[in-house]
């Protein structure tokens, strides 16, 4: 019986461990959707209300750590301080380009400010596909890996 | 006030001055300036700090919200109004495109100026002028005598006074102060609205009584103000100019003036009437 009970909890635990490892590639993809979402509401804004940057910083986007750094965003705007740093589970190139995003937006006329968010929603668009079928991949590999390491273990167990 | 400041810079300029603040002068490299009107005397003061081209560049980004867009038709003008309702002037290097200014890059200063509201400036003038009925008026004077103030405050009148509907075409957003000043419970705005539209569009949209505007300028201005004169609504203007004759040797609104246009024509200084002149550009007072 507590075979069983270790067994189970192994099996748990690793299925979760897996899980966890992989997590990076939802919460990639999910921020990448988010900044798509913030991409496509400063389009608007600018091609409607044109009320600028810190109002469209205001808003939320479905996504706790894209909202707690477009936040962090705003405060470093208003004090003149460097710009916040992005979550780890990013890589390089993805944090590169969104570093570099938000230090050209707001700084130019609405014509040249458009064509520059249409650009970046393409390319956007492509990498949140790309990561989309990234954590798919990977993040349901993770919890069978995990499940199965774990049920091994189990079998070895009992 | 000046949140677009550095909160050093605003608390040093707040308090040297508070509310006799007139214009603050930024120039990169220079001396802070600080005009202040106390009791009708005008002094200048220099705080002991200076703004680099960067950190004025850095006000100005804080002035249009982070986004240059969404002040893009200002700075074409050469002015931004601030979310407070402040004028500030911007100089620098204009960016030309086929021989118009489309952008001004490198900021190297700026002038802000801030508007006053006085309600009852323009009482006396209304009581013994315009009374019962509605009169078009065209207010003279240099820049920073109290025109704004008169033709808002007078705006309010024929609002409140004579329940009439008020019109105002506010392109700089100066006359509402970013829609923090009173104007009359009778009162329609129109924010950063060219003159032509707002005439044409308020005209036949908003049925006003009365439009108040700022500044005429242009032939453009003139047309604007004619066309609503033979829709019947009253016009309050003003015009930059230290008096009557130079008025008249500006063409285009010598030639509403002499259309009989407005029943009063009025030089003011520093919220005084110097002088009233009737229709026919008659000195009457």
């Amino acid at each position: 019986m507590l075979r069983i009970i270790i067994g189970i909890s192994v099996t748990a635990l690793s299925t979760f461990i897996g899980k966890k490892y992989t997590d990076k590639y939802c919460k990639r993809y999910s921020f990448l959707k988010a900044l798509c979402d913030f991409n496509s509401a400063l389009l608007r804004d600018v091609k409607f209300k044109k009320n600028g940057i810190l109002d469209v910083l205001g808003d939320d986007f479905g996504n706790k750590d894209f909202d707690v750094f477009i936040h962090e965003y705003k405060l470093a705007m208003e004090s003149g301080s460097n710009l916040p740093t992005l979550p780890d589970y990013l890589d390089d190139k993805d944090k590169e380009e969104i570093d570099g995003y938000f230090i050209k937006i707001g700084k130019s006329s609405s014509v040249s400010e458009y064509d520059f968010l249409l650009l970046k929603r393409e390319e956007f668009a492509e990498r949140c596909s790309e990561l989309k079928i990234e954590s798919q991949k990977y993040s349901s590999l993770g919890t069978r890996l995990g499940f199965i390491l774990g049920v091994t273990v189990f079998i070895i167990i009992i | 006030m000046l949140k677009f400041l550095p909160k050093n810079v605003q608390d040093e300029i707040i308090s040297l001055c508070g509310d006799n603040l007139c214009e603050v002068r930024i120039r990169a490299g220079e001396k802070i300036q600080v005009y202040s009107s106390e009791n009708g005397i005008e002094s200048v003061k220099k705080l002991p700090i200076e703004m680099s081209v960067e950190e004025i560049e850095k006000c100005f980004m804080r002035l249009c919200n982070f986004a240059y867009f969404t002040v893009e038709d200002q700075i074409k003008s050469g002015f931004i109004t601030s979310s407070e309702g402040e004028r500030v002037g911007i100089c620098g290097e204009c960016v030309l495109n086929g021989g118009e200014v489309t952008a001004i890059k490198n900021i190297t200063s700026l002038c802000v100026r801030f508007p006053k509201n006085i309600i009852g400036c323009a009482e006396k003038f209304f009581d013994k002028y315009v009374k019962t009925s509605p009169k078009s008026c065209l207010v003279i004077s240099p820049p920073s005598q109290g025109k704004t103030t008169f033709i808002r405050d007078l705006g309010r009148l024929y609002s409140d006074k004579l329940g009439l509907g008020v019109l105002y075409i506010d392109e700089r957003d100066e006359l509402s102060g970013g829609g923090k000043f009173y104007l009359g419970e009778n009162a329609d705005v129109l924010r950063f609205a060219n003159k032509d539209y707002g005439f044409k569009v308020g005209v036949r949209t908003l049925n006003p009584k009365v439009i108040v505007c700022d500044e005429l300028m242009s032939g453009d201005d003139a047309n604007s103000v004619l066309f609503a004169s033979a829709s019947g609504v009253k016009v309050i203007s003003s015009v930059h100019s230290d008096n009557l004759k130079n008025v008249l040797k500006k063409q285009e609104i010598s030639a509403i003036l002499k259309c009989f246009i407005f029943d009063y024509v009025i030089e003011i200084d520093r919220f005084n009437i110097r002088k009233v002149y009737n229709e026919k550009l008659e000195p009457i007072c």
